[in-house]
């Protein structure tokens, strides 16, 4: 027994906005990169809900999901070795001082 | 046929991973020079397995409607497509990649670079292969990821530039919110069609036609890899990175890295979702991108951010030929990102020069700088030329085409600005050869011998730029084919 389709997907949506919420009103790189890995689990919660409501988690969805989290897991690394050189060489993860690049 | 369709990149893949243990043999003298070569020589290699007979660029063309291939054979869908479309595009990064593997020698020798850069380069196209020929969603993340992470890592690879890091940043940032939003377009696509291969998404899509439930995943889609492409709202990131980067990356990203972005809207509006209405949004940011890209390139001053912004303005070209949506639009499409994959990287690379030569990017003192070398000066002028449309050269015939293509999809509107906005481009190309042949004011104080590393490739893009545009017609003839697959079904 599962939860319904609507539930998942509905909570599957919300988390997209939380995600691209705080991509865009945040300041600090860190809480970026948390919000980053909300808005991919969006898409993941959002594979898992269709996969449970028609294919009743086949092979296929399950196998998809594991590869898909694996690889994100790999794009979270390498922007946190960013936020570590940003750290090392700005002093600060405050993206609004970065801002030397105009026009 | 795996073997045909894989093959040519196992030679990429064994180099970028031999590289980085160079660096453990102590007594090596000339590392730098070995490396180059051996990546050079892959690089020739998978070329050589991709264009010989019995190919993938063969094989592609003789199917009627491209070739699905099993890895896994137990598999009840296949995970690779090859058709004409892919593997042009495959012929076209190996070149890139060529050309700007011979340029990186002597830049890694001078900058002290970390080896780990050729494997970089490599991953990266090797990741342009594998979304080139993949046949499913799932496959097409892991090799946009592949792309995307090693092109992360490549923008700020040179430590000391505090300027190359912030655009690294930014792209980073950017690049990980259409990743995010790309799988989130695929697991639409999964609800609606129930798979994730072309081939099933496809005939789902053409069973439902239903618009109204499918243009979420399609707008989400366009966004994300009209992202990668530096299309208008979505290219604040191109001008950055374009200019603080290495000479060679930038003529990866804006050469075929931009192209990855045009194959997959190619990809999503005819085959996944092949629906004419959808097309209309094709046609607006067409017209946003070019009027955009090229006006703000009338107002630069530093060559490579002019170059940069004319590289969003050709983004915008290439699209008016896919809104079109006719044989000839497609043709034009692709043959412009042919003439503008070999024109750009071959003004990014010989501008490089200059630089490399006077130390400094500002268009007031690359004055009288072509007077200087010939050689250099020739190509750069050939490419301004071809991205410029002048006839005789390769972006003439494609521009031409494109614009011919649009009044036939009675586009009129459209046609009209890109004729409008070609004249704007041929002011600016017209403004960087005149700063170049001009009396300079002062005597140049610094300048260096640029080596014969640097030229090569120049001269290799500048013999491809004229022969593409003196005998276009047997390239015309094998684009039709791609034509032909991708209309096979309204």
């Amino acid at each position: 027994m599962h939860a319904p389709l609507e539930i998942l997907f509905g909570t599957s949506l919300a988390l997209l906005g939380v995600g691209i919420y705080g991509i865009l009103a945040r300041r600090s790189l860190l809480r970026m990169i948390i919000a980053l890995e909300i808005a991919f689990n969006a898409g993941n919660l959002s594979i898992i809900s269709f996969a449970l409501h028609f294919r009743n988690f086949d092979v296929l969805g399950r196998s998809a999901i594991l590869i898909l989290i694996s690889t994100e897991a790999c794009v979270l690394s390498v922007m946190l070795a960013v936020l570590i050189n940003v750290y090392r060489v700005f002093k600060s993860i405050d993206v609004s001082k970065l801002r030397r690049l105009r026009w | 046929m795996i073997t045909q369709v894989i093959g040519p990149a196992l030679p990429l893949l064994f180099s970028a991973f031999i590289v980085p243990f160079f660096r453990s043999i102590e007594k090596l003298e000339n590392r730098v020079k070995v490396i180059c070569t051996l990546s050079v020589i892959s690089c020739l290699i998978s070329l050589i397995l991709v264009l010989i007979p019995g190919g993938i660029l063969y094989l592609a063309s003789q199917s009627e409607e491209g070739m699905y291939v099993k890895v896994v054979s137990e598999s009840h869908f296949s995970e690779l497509y090859v058709d004409v479309l892919s593997s042009f595009f495959i012929v076209l990064s190996l070149i890139v990649l060529l050309v700007s593997d011979i340029y990186s020698y002597k830049i890694l020798r001078d900058e002290d670079l970390p080896e780990i850069y050729y494997s970089l380069i490599h991953l990266t196209v090797v990741g342009l292969y594998f979304i080139f020929i993949s046949g499913d969603l799932i496959s097409l993340f892991v090799a946009w990821e592949l792309m995307s992470v090693s092109i992360y890592a490549l923008i700020y690879i040179r430590r000391s530039n505090v300027l190359a890091l912030e655009a690294g940043m930014k792209y980073l940032m950017m690049s990980a919110v259409a990743s995010s939003l790309i799988l989130y377009s695929i697991s639409l696509l999964y609800g609606y069609t129930g798979t994730f291969d072309f081939s099933g998404i496809r005939d789902a899509v053409l069973r439902v036609r239903d618009i109204r439930t499918i243009w979420v995943a399609v707008a989400f889609m366009t966004v994300a890899f009209g992202f990668k492409s530096a299309i208008v709202p979505f290219h604040t990131w191109a001008p950055d990175v374009y200019q603080e980067t290495l000479d060679p990356i930038t003529a990866l990203l804006s050469g075929i890295a931009s192209k990855a972005g045009i194959y997959m809207i190619i990809r999503v509006y005819y085959t996944l979702v092949p629906i004419p209405q959808l097309r209309l949004a094709l046609a607006l940011l067409s017209a946003v991108t070019m009027t955009l890209g090229n006006v703000a390139a009338l107002l630069q001053n530093d060559i490579k951010r002019l170059f940069s912004y004319s590289s969003i303005a050709h983004m915008g070209y290439i699209l008016m030929g896919l809104a079109s949506g006719t044989p000839l639009g497609f043709i034009a499409a692709l043959f412009h990102s042919l003439s503008h994959a070999l024109a750009k990287p071959l003004v990014f690379l010989s501008s490089g020069c200059f630089t490399y030569s006077i130390g400094s990017r500002e268009l007031e003192s690359l004055r009288g700088i072509g007077r200087k070398h010939e050689l250099l000066s020739f190509s750069v002028v050939i490419g301004l030329l071809s991205l410029a449309s002048i006839p005789g050269l390769s972006g003439f015939i494609s521009k031409f085409m494109l614009i011919a293509s649009a009044f036939e999809a009675n586009l009129i509107w459209l046609a009209i600005l890109g004729i409008i906005n070609s004249a704007i481009g041929v002011a600016y190309y017209i403004r960087v050869i005149q700063y170049l042949f001009s009396t300079p004011k002062r005597k140049i104080v610094k300048e260096v011998k640029v080596p014969l590393g640097m030229i090569v490739p120049n001269i290799i893009l500048t013999v491809l730029c004229i022969v593409f545009g003196l005998f276009p017609e047997p390239l015309i003839k094998y684009l039709a084919l791609v034509a032909k697959q991708l209309n096979s079904i309204p």
